[in-house]
């Protein structure tokens, strides 16, 4: 009952940690690797230009690209060398399309070529550090993606009043986060810091899941001097890391679904993109690594790296040792909401938090069977959904039916199908539904700029039509005038030469 | 008696009523099936006659009259189709969607004739006399008019390549 009373949300479920594989171990640093691939085409379809050419030399921590608006990142080199070709290459996305990649061939130099000098951050206005930010081109590194420097400056216009940083890192394998904050609980204090800050508001609280207690203990002693800011723990259930599952943990307020966490005065930022806003801001370095972890029964040797950007899988997992048997199931991210990695030859990018490389005994089979009506997914749901009925209605292709059991607000987090004795495949279900109803609504939106175009065609043609028989009848009315008009100056040069004749 | 002033009454009964609903039907006329402008407003409106109909407001009343499927406009969609089916109350079948395609222009081939222009309802070829004619990709939707008009043979229509904002996850299978 007393378990029951602390339980800090609705559902939630305790899948199998998996931490000891890489929660004790010190973080590796990767050396340069010799190619990098970065895309230049984000997730969401924006497409960055490109600024370097085949061919030229660059250096570390160079910008290369730019994308149309502060929306997207620019991009870094995150090592020196030549940029070797600009080509179609295999994207971390899911559906293994090419993008246009930037591939840069590295001469093995681990100096940056521009000198970072550390500033004085005290004497930074919140806009200059906001600025650092975006130019940085740090985004979120919980697994979102969204741009951090675009984040703080929404929540300064909004006025928030707590910065919350999410260590709850809830996925099972994943300790790159716990890791962090044990190896750089300084940096990632002084990150805070900077952020409230940049937000003006009046404290930051880093929830940490009670799981992590040597990350607790370095973030209480790094953050001692810091009154602003103050550390929380929260038990530890999936989906702790969801924004709004850690604000109701922490603060006992529920965001309102539909709308953002800024409404209620509250803005979460992962504990990475701390220390990352940190390196940003006091040696205005762009965001060109991270750590990840990369783990899982068919890897050597599972570990923490902290890898740079644009690094293939395939290097990534060489450097743990490699696979020490097939791997049944490569996954970007942790087990519950990551992704499966279309080829080992996908490039790292910013948002992945972790390589998983699970062997056949840790995947679940396929076959799955009947729903029972167990209800075990409605007591697992998060958000208070019925998964059971919204996959039932994403079967038939029913998206109404979906979206009126709540689609929409569904997080995709995984834990419906974690609990289902039936082996239903229900957040696969809900990925499609999702992406049919954002493909319906694309081409919604181009059927109306359709019809708004014939109609624009008809009415053009229409006037061109008028025109052409205004213009005709001008022409008609003219000629009689002209007619008219002549006869009156003969007639007028008819009486001047009267008047010069007489 | 009895069965005389039933039938008086039922007869005059039955002329009242028959009487009324003549007027009625004269008086209340409803000038076609308000479903017809409804459905003509969500057409694409290029009247590219691909469903078979000479154009939009045809098509209109065919489906109405359920001459037509819901799934007969192929500019519209998937998505127009759902919106038709679940407006007439008629059951779309599965499975049987075209793949979207676009009409892309051989420039090698271009005589600069402009009449894909002209044909274009929607304005989606941009070009002038004896130029080079292209297509915004974005903004065809497949009708295949300007294919038709084509002198030099050099319009052909590829399918739309998946991109990354417009890839759609698959439908799990489950066995």
């Amino acid at each position: 009952m007393l378990a029951l009373k602390r339980k800090p949300f609705h559902g939630g479920i305790h899948p199998t940690g998996h931490k000891e594989l890489t929660a004790n171990e010190a973080t590796i640093n990767s050396d340069e690797p010799q190619r990098v691939y970065l895309s230049l085409q984000q997730r969401n379809g924006v497409v960055l230009r490109s600024h370097v050419n085949v061919g030229d030399t660059i250096v570390k921590g160079q910008l290369i690209a730019t994308g149309p608006n502060d929306m997207c990142v620019p991009l870094h080199a995150p090592i020196n060398g030549v940029v070797d070709a600009i080509g179609p290459h295999v994207s971390a996305h899911p559906s293994g399309l090419k993008v246009n990649t930037l591939v840069i061939r590295g001469n093995g130099d681990p100096n940056w070529g521009i000198p970072h000098v550390p500033c004085d951050t005290s004497k930074l206005s919140p806009e200059e550090i906001i600025q650092r930010v975006l130019d940085a081109g740090i985004v979120g590194l919980g697994g979102a993606g969204f741009p951090s420097g675009m984040k703080l400056r929404f929540a300064r216009q909004k006025q928030v009043h707590t910065l919350l940083l999410n260590g709850g890192e809830c996925e099972p394998y994943l300790t790159c986060d716990d890791r962090l904050m044990r190896e750089r609980a300084a940096e990632v204090a002084a990150g805070a810091a900077l952020m409230v800050r940049a937000i003006g508001c009046s404290q930051g609280i880093i929830a940490i899941e009670d799981n992590k207690p040597a990350s607790i203990d370095a973030m209480r002693s790094a953050i001692s001097d810091r009154p602003q800011l103050s550390v929380q723990v929260v038990p530890s259930l999936y989906p702790m890391g969801s924004e709004r599952h850690l604000i109701k943990a922490v603060t006992n307020q529920t965001v309102a679904p539909g709308q953002l966490s800024t409404e209620i005065g509250i803005l979460v930022h992962n504990v990475a993109t701390a220390q990352a806003v940190y390196e940003a801001v006091r040696y205005q370095r762009p965001l060109i690594r991270r750590i990840m972890t990369v783990s899982g029964g068919a890897l050597e040797q599972p570990a923490n790296i902290n890898v740079a950007m644009g690094t293939l899988v395939s290097d990534v997992i060489a450097k743990c040792g490699g696979l020490k048997m097939e791997a049944g199931r490569l996954i970007a991210g942790g087990p519950m909401m990551g992704q499966v990695l279309p080829s080992p030859f996908v490039p790292i990018d910013k948002s992945i938090g972790g390589i998983l490389a699970l062997s056949k005994d840790e995947i679940r089979a396929e076959q799955s069977h009947d729903c029972v009506r167990c209800g075990r997914c409605v007591n697992a749901c998060p958000m208070s959904l019925m998964p059971f009925q919204m996959a039932a209605h994403s079967r038939i292709s029913d998206l109404d039916g979906a979206r009126h059991f709540g689609l929409d607000h569904c997080l995709l987090c995984g834990a419906c199908s974690y609990v289902c004795p039936s082996r239903i495949p229900l957040v696969q279900y809900f990925q499609h539904a999702r992406s049919s109803l954002n493909a319906a609504r694309t081409m919604e939106r181009k059927s109306a700029q359709a019809r708004q175009l014939t109609e624009a065609r008809q009415a053009r043609l229409h006037r061109e039509a008028e025109a052409k028989k205004a213009a005709k009848a001008a022409k008609a009315a003219r000629k009689p005038r002209k007619r008219t008009a002549r006869t009156s100056t003969r007639t007028q040069r008819n009486t001047s030469n009267n008047t010069s004749s007489s | 008696m009895m069965t005389l002033i039933s039938i008086v009454a039922l007869a005059a009964i039955g002329g009242l009523l028959g009487g009324l609903l003549g007027w009625a039907s004269k008086a209340l006329k409803v000038e076609g099936d308000p479903r017809v402008d409804e459905l003509e407003g969500m057409l694409p409106g290029g009247q590219c006659g691909q469903c078979g109909e000479p154009g939009c407001r045809q098509a209109a009343e065919a489906m109405v009259a359920g001459k037509l499927g819901p799934d007969c406009c192929p500019p519209g969609g998937r998505s127009l189709a759902q919106s038709i089916s679940s407006l007439l109350g008629v059951a779309l079948t599965e499975g049987g969607e075209d793949i979207p395609v676009v009409a892309r222009i051989d420039e090698s081939l271009c005589s600069g004739c402009t009449r894909c222009f002209k044909a274009c309802p929607f304005d989606a070829i941009v070009g002038a006399n004896r130029q080079m004619h292209t297509v915004i990709r974005h903004v065809c939707t497949g009708c295949r008019l300007c294919e038709k008009a084509c002198p030099q043979g050099c319009l052909s229509m590829d399918p739309v390549a998946p991109e990354l904002h417009t890839w759609q996850w698959p439908k799990p299978k489950v066995a």
